[in-house]
């Protein structure tokens, strides 16, 4: 959807109307629900947290909230009710310098492992490694939003999004192959 | 990166793969279009929300209305006249959003255009005493730029290459001829129509031909040129007999040759070489 029909429709619902509202849920219902379940890996928490973005937008646009980039907006709406739930649950994540030395090690590993992956196993990696490349690859792979829109959401450069990208992508590679040579044992 | 090229794949298809299920999205927006009906939007903001959508279409309605305006004007523009930048602006425009096919008649239509403006600088004065105005000068090069352009948009087809002479933009009395050739105009025409039919073998032996007549007007006028000179010589030289005779002139009476110091001059250039 281009920015221009999110505003046409920000502007209708404004205007209380419905199907305009609706038509906004049905673009982004289910990327935000892919988005939030690879962050809190829970189906049920992921549904209500889902619903949860869309009701905090309808009352900010009731309260008259000015939104000049919806998919940037709701993105991070998103990941505001995440980190209120991390805080509740008090997960904490690996700092980077730590995984500067794991993506070192994963130059290590140059064997081409024939990956036949199947999607457990990417779903079950993805979830493993730190939360920061999982949010960024599933907004890049699975919400399919380029670097730029990525780079509005978490607030950085669109140089260290493709970073992020890229040492994710091996952090990924790593922990498939982990759990491959772990299953076998 | 084999294997990153998998990972990214097999992300890509966990997008089918993770979804919710659709009776929990239908449940779940009856809900909330529920919730939207309770709250009652304000139209406070409606100007400011509507504000930039307003004030861009009033630029695009300006510009689509001044511009249409700007353009028709422009249409009849010339040469070194203020508007024809933009006639030739919206040419450009034209033929860079045109289909492929369409494009070798496009060019043909400019090329007739830049003929006919050649055409109305020439009457309006365009050479007057043989003085080329510079307006004239221009549309010569404008004509010949877009003739170029044509041929290698032809040449693009037949994959041949058409070879492309130099129009005669120095002399005055070539470009007369030029502008004064119907067969050019004819000719301009008729590679139209060949495009139009698809046929670029045709248009093809048309451009040709017209670079026939634009070398053939220059040897015409070269020759003419020629002529003239031969003329304006012959009628400053007087046509009395007595000079035009060649008189022997009278053979130096002491003049021997030495056959000795010439035998001797030989050797010498013998030894030389």
């Amino acid at each position: 959807m281009l920015r221009i029909q999110e505003k046409i429709l920000l502007h209708q619902i404004r205007r209380g109307n419905q199907s305009a509202f609706a038509r906004l849920c049905s673009e982004y219902w289910e990327k935000i629900y892919q988005f939030i379940y690879f962050k809190v890996s829970h189906q049920e928490k992921a549904k209500d947290l889902t619903s949860e973005v869309f009701y905090k937008i309808l009352d900010y646009l009731a309260n008259g909230g000015e939104i000049k980039n919806f998919r940037s907006f709701i993105y991070q709406t998103a990941r505001n009710l995440i980190v209120d739930f991390y805080r509740e649950k008090e997960k904490t994540e690996i700092p980077l310098d730590e995984l500067e030395e794991e993506i070192d090690k994963t130059k290590d590993l140059n064997k081409e492992v024939d990956l036949k992956l199947n999607l457990y196993q990417i779903e079950e990696a993805l979830k493993k490694i730190p939360e920061r490349y999982r949010e960024v690859l599933v907004l890049r792979f699975i919400n399919d939003l380029s670097l730029k829109e990525i780079a509005e959401i978490i607030k950085e450069s669109e140089v260290n999004v493709r970073q992020i990208v890229s040492r994710g992508l091996k952090l990924l590679r790593r922990q498939i192959t982990t759990d491959l040579n772990s299953n076998k044992l | 990166m084999k294997g990153e090229k998998e990972i990214i794949k097999g992300l890509k298809q966990l997008k089918t793969a993770i979804k919710p299920k659709s009776i929990w999205f239908k449940e779940s927006e009856n809900k909330l279009l529920a919730y939207f009906k309770e709250k009652s939007f304000s139209l406070k903001n409606h100007f400011f929300v509507l504000k930039p959508l307003f004030v861009i279409s009033m630029i695009l309605a300006v510009f689509l209305f001044s511009g249409s305006f700007i353009l028709k004007a422009a249409e009849k523009s010339l040469p070194g006249e203020s508007l024809y930048p933009v006639k030739k602006f919206s040419e450009k425009i034209v033929l860079k959003f045109a289909p492929a096919k369409k494009r070798p008649i496009l060019r043909a239509e400019i090329v007739q255009k830049r003929l006919k403006e050649f055409q109305q600088l020439a009457s309006k004065g365009g050479v007057i005493d043989s003085k080329i105005s510079p307006q004239l000068t221009k549309s010569i090069y404008e004509f010949q730029e877009e003739f170029t352009s044509l041929k290698k948009e032809i040449g693009l087809q037949t994959e041949k290459s058409l070879i492309s002479p130099d129009l005669p933009i120095q002399d005055n009395k070539k470009i007369v001829a030029l502008i004064q050739n119907q067969d050019l105009e004819k000719l301009l025409k008729e590679t139209k129509e060949a495009l139009k039919e698809n046929q670029v073998e045709l248009a093809t032996e048309k451009t040709l031909e017209v670079e026939k007549i634009i070398s053939q007007t220059e040897e015409k006028e070269e020759n003419k040129v020629q002529e003239e000179q031969i003329k304006e010589t012959k009628e400053e030289i007087p046509s009395n007999s007595q000079f035009l005779k060649i008189e022997p002139k009278e053979k130096p009476s002491d003049f021997k040759i030495d056959p000795i110091q010439e035998t001797n001059s030989f050797k010498t250039d013998l030894i030389r070489e």
